[in-house]
């Protein structure tokens, strides 16, 4: 009897350690996996501008700047050895220019009628569903795992396995409606 | 879609002669009573009084159930089902949506079970007023429908009873969904969270029977909804920000605690509800305006889930 207590006394803080390192691990493995996630349609958006700027250079004359910035940006956000907060930051600051590019487009009625465009507003508006999608998913996994790495008592193993906070995936609606309303109706 | 004001004119002259068999349904109902009531009743009790055995008594009670059901639940029957064949017809032609209805008709047990939202086991099911069409560029169909399990218990004399609790009674809309996806979502109302707050949360994710919970950043619906998914990113791919203020007006309008279900790019939505779909009350006259609104009210509801949840939207290449 007296072993089998002495066993349980061994036995049970073991376990829970198990429990709670397991359980750290499967939180950083999604959100690696919800990392992943995002990185795939943002690739998939990238691909996509190439094609997008081709279609409607020659009827946005106006808006060649945007263009360069956008194409910039793109370059930038595909250029390997940036960390990820600092990848978040050029797609976030991407995400803004795309919307402002997609506010710009209402100027240019042609283009409505370009099947070409048509189909890859399309496959943007899709594409951007599935980041929208993608970066929330990641958003909620980074906070249960900042929960437990900073939550008593997993928080003791977390500092031990050397596990750090990770950014979460923000695209604030002013850098959404951060468009120039004025000096899109001036130039005309 | 069409306005009640401008269909009610036209109806309403196509509706005389189902009236009048509305008028002559509530005589023969009264003459039915006054049998009952004036003859087979006293009978009963002189039969009782007489004999002294309780035997007259069921006699008198089988008489008066076989007279009530040939005089008049016959005819009754007939009627209810000549209102929908006349005025839901009449209704649906009107609103020139080219949507089909058939009365006895329902959606099928396995679109039913495909959407997974119920797991009890389907042991009785039946339906009917089916609906079928398109609204702008969305298939929907959806039919009213009851659900019933099975349940077995054993009394403390060993005795077996079996008895069928019914899961789902309502509406059962089933609509195209405008996005392409390949798993399954489903948001199902939240029983646990409402009462036990964070412990409720808890059971939720260890629920082994469902799918990966999907927490939802939006506080409000998540008291409201539990999301369970096979697929994190497809879920919020699904259930946008949007997506999830449109259910939560939704299940507000239809006053209803609403299932929805998302597989095979289609979206299930399974409305409870106690009050019977289109269904006619006889003290009413059919030319009524108020009655073929309800009636109206009902369909239209029905469909404009629809554009409640904006499935008309095709930004998407879909």
């Amino acid at each position: 009897m007296g072993f089998i207590v002495l066993l349980a006394i061994i036995a049970l803080p073991i376990l829970f350690v198990v429990f709670i390192y397991n359980n750290l691990i499967g939180k950083k493995n999604k959100v690696e996996y919800a990392f992943s996630s995002i990185d795939v349609m943002l690739k998939k958006r990238r691909d996509l501008i190439p094609n997008l700027i081709d279609t409607v250079k020659e009827y946005m004359v106006h808006e060649r700047e945007l263009l360069t910035e956008i194409t910039q940006l793109r370059s930038q956000a595909m250029s390997g050895g940036i960390s990820d907060e600092e990848m978040f930051h050029v797609e976030k600051k991407l995400s803004g220019r795309m919307g402002q590019f997609k506010i710009a487009v209402e100027n240019y009625p042609d283009l409505k009628a370009n099947q070409n465009f048509l189909n890859l507003q399309a496959s943007l508006n899709d594409v951007e569903e599935q980041i929208s999608a993608s970066r929330r998913a990641y958003n909620a996994a980074v906070m249960e795992y900042n929960n437990a790495i900073e939550m008593f008592p997993s928080n003791i193993l977390a500092n031990k396995m050397g596990y750090l906070r990770r950014p979460s995936f923000e695209i604030p609606e002013v850098e959404r409606q951060n468009v120039d309303v004025k000096a899109l109706f001036n130039r005309e | 879609m069409i306005t009640f004001e401008q269909i009610f004119p036209e109806l309403q002259p196509k509706l005389k002669s189902l009236d009048d068999q509305r008028i002559e349904l509530l005589r023969l109902r009264r003459k039915t009573l006054l049998i009952i009531v004036g003859i087979i009743l006293p009978l009963t009790i002189l039969a009782l009084v007489i004999s002294r055995h309780p035997l007259a008594l069921f006699i008198g009670i089988g008489v008066g159930g076989i007279v009530y059901s040939t005089m008049y639940e016959k005819h009754r029957r007939k009627f209810k089902n000549e209102v929908k064949d006349k005025l839901i017809l009449q209704i649906v032609n009107s609103m020139n949506m080219g949507l089909t209805y058939r009365r006895s008709s329902f959606i099928s047990v396995n679109e039913f079970r495909k959407c997974g939202i119920y797991q009890q086991s389907i042991d009785k099911y039946w339906g009917e007023d089916f609906f079928e069409g398109k609204v702008g560029e969305t298939d929907v169909l959806f039919s009213e429908l009851t659900a019933q399990s099975k349940k077995t218990v054993r009394d403390s004399k060993g005795n077996v009873h079996t008895h069928y609790v019914t899961f789902f009674q309502g509406l059962f809309v089933i609509a195209d969904f405008h996005k392409n996806f390949s798993g399954r979502t489903l948001v199902l109302p939240d029983n646990s969270e409402q009462f036990l707050g964070m412990i409720g949360k808890k059971l939720q994710s260890m629920n082994f029977t469902r799918d990966e919970l999907v927490y939802m950043e939006n506080p409000e619906f998540e008291k409201k909804f539990v999301v369970y998914s096979t697929d994190q990113v497809e879920a919020r791919y699904i259930l946008s920000l949007t997506m999830l203020e449109r259910i939560m007006m939704l299940s507000e309008k239809l006053d209803s605690r609403i299932s929805l279900s998302f597989a095979d790019n289609k979206v299930y939505i399974a409305i409870p509800q106690s009050k019977d779909f289109l269904e006619h009350n006889l003290n009413q006259s059919v030319l009524d305006s108020e009655v073929i609104r309800n009636f109206y009210d009902e369909i239209v509801t029905c469909l404009e889930i629809v554009d409640d949840l904006n499935l008309n939207i095709r930004i998407w290449g879909k």
